[in-house]
């Protein structure tokens, strides 16, 4: 299949609007940079293959993000889970903000998969509850469950880094 | 939660500059070069894998003729036994839909290997047959196979209240798998039994 130059333009569009979110999505389940890039390239071959089906932008994006956050799911099955070791390789991120986005990354690293991607959702991207049971397909009791659950752990954990570094 | 300084760090975090160019060109020229070389070798030894847990697990069943070997995300359930399963979140696919509009899904991968023809029904929701080259094969709510087939199982997850189960009904034996989700503790399992 050849794109037409239409339909690479919509694509570059698409791409230009959701990159940088599901690159940071991938980044903060994969902690890898390679393993993000190639999640996110991986899911917008997924989605030129059923672009044409989406009625809205809504479902576009909710599209992406589940098809981001399965992706890295299943490299995370298949790699086992690289703890930590690429975090050094996160460069895109502004030097003077570099650290504080770093230590963001690795407190997010510790959540369970499920509550992680509610937490990004929610507190870094902005979305709201509705918005996360929708892209997510889970109800919404489910999606305040793992927001609620997700928070107490990241409380937890916050005290613990701040406890060890004192 | 993080402060106003911590997200806006988080957010200043974007995609490497020559992503885009290798998302345009890979999509340009799918499916010959969709995706580099290191996620190909993990598919393909992925698939391996798979393959080689389908052959242990139908050599081990062998003995039992009329019987079926089941497995969700490579985890096989045994007769009478049940086991917790993580859905895959997706939108169930169009043709699913008799209202002709996509809804929010959660799906199971469910691996069959059955050593007869089978009639495969489900009380609620849709299967997607696919075969070994990842394309779908067939469609519906009551599909008939038999050897070595993948089947994703789409369910709604706002109509939880009842339990969904799908049927395997061949000519010498007939079996249940109960898809259930327990709110409490945000979980689904799946249990088979004999029916």
């Amino acid at each position: 299949m050849i794109l037409s130059r239409d339909k690479r333009n919509d694509l570059a569009a698409v791409y230009d609007r959701y990159a940088d979110m599901l690159y940071r999505l991938a980044l903060s389940h994969t902690q890898s940079k390679e393993d993000a890039e190639d999640a996110v390239q991986d899911v917008f071959t997924k989605y030129i293959t059923v672009s044409t089906k989406f009625s809205d932008m809504e479902q576009e994006r909710a599209f992406l993000i589940r098809a981001t956050v399965n992706r890295c799911h299943d490299l995370m099955r298949r790699k086992k889970i690289r703890e930590h070791d690429s975090l050094d390789d996160i460069t895109e991120i502004p030097s003077d903000e570099n650290e504080e986005a770093k230590d963001i990354m690795k407190t997010l690293a510790q959540l369970p998969e499920k509550y992680k991607t509610a937490i990004v959702l929610h507190y870094l991207e902005g979305f709201s509850v509705e918005e996360i049971s929708g892209m997510l397909g889970i109800s919404l009791s489910g999606a305040k469950m793992r927001l609620s659950r997700g928070r107490e752990l990241l409380k937890n954990l916050i005290t613990d880094e701040e406890k060890s570094d004192v | 939660m993080f402060d106003e300084k911590e997200i806006e760090a988080y957010r200043k975090i974007s995609a490497p500059d020559g992503l885009r160019e290798r998302v345009l060109s890979s999509c340009a020229e799918y499916p010959k070069a969709r995706r580099n070389l290191p996620a190909m070798l993990r598919t393909i030894s992925s698939a391996a894998a798979c393959l080689a847990l389908v052959v242990v697990l139908s050599v081990f069943t062998m003995g039992r003729f009329g019987d079926a070997s089941v497995s969700v995300s490579g985890d096989a359930i045994l007769p009478e036994s049940s086991v917790s399963v993580y859905p895959e979140h997706g939108v169930a696919p169009l043709s699913a839909q008799p209202t002709g509009k996509s809804i929010p899904a959660v799906s199971f991968p469910i691996a069959l290997s059955l050593s007869e023809k089978t009639k495969i029904t489900v009380s609620a929701g849709e299967m997607q047959m696919t075969d070994d080259t990842d394309e779908s094969v067939s469609f519906g709510s009551a599909l008939t196979a038999d050897g070595e087939i993948l089947i994703h199982w789409y369910v709604n997850p706002n109509d939880t209240e009842n339990a969904f189960v799908m049927t395997l009904r061949g000519a010498l034996k007939s079996e249940t798998l109960t898809l259930a989700y327990n709110e409490i503790n945000d979980t689904w399992t799946i249990s088979r039994g004999e029916n």
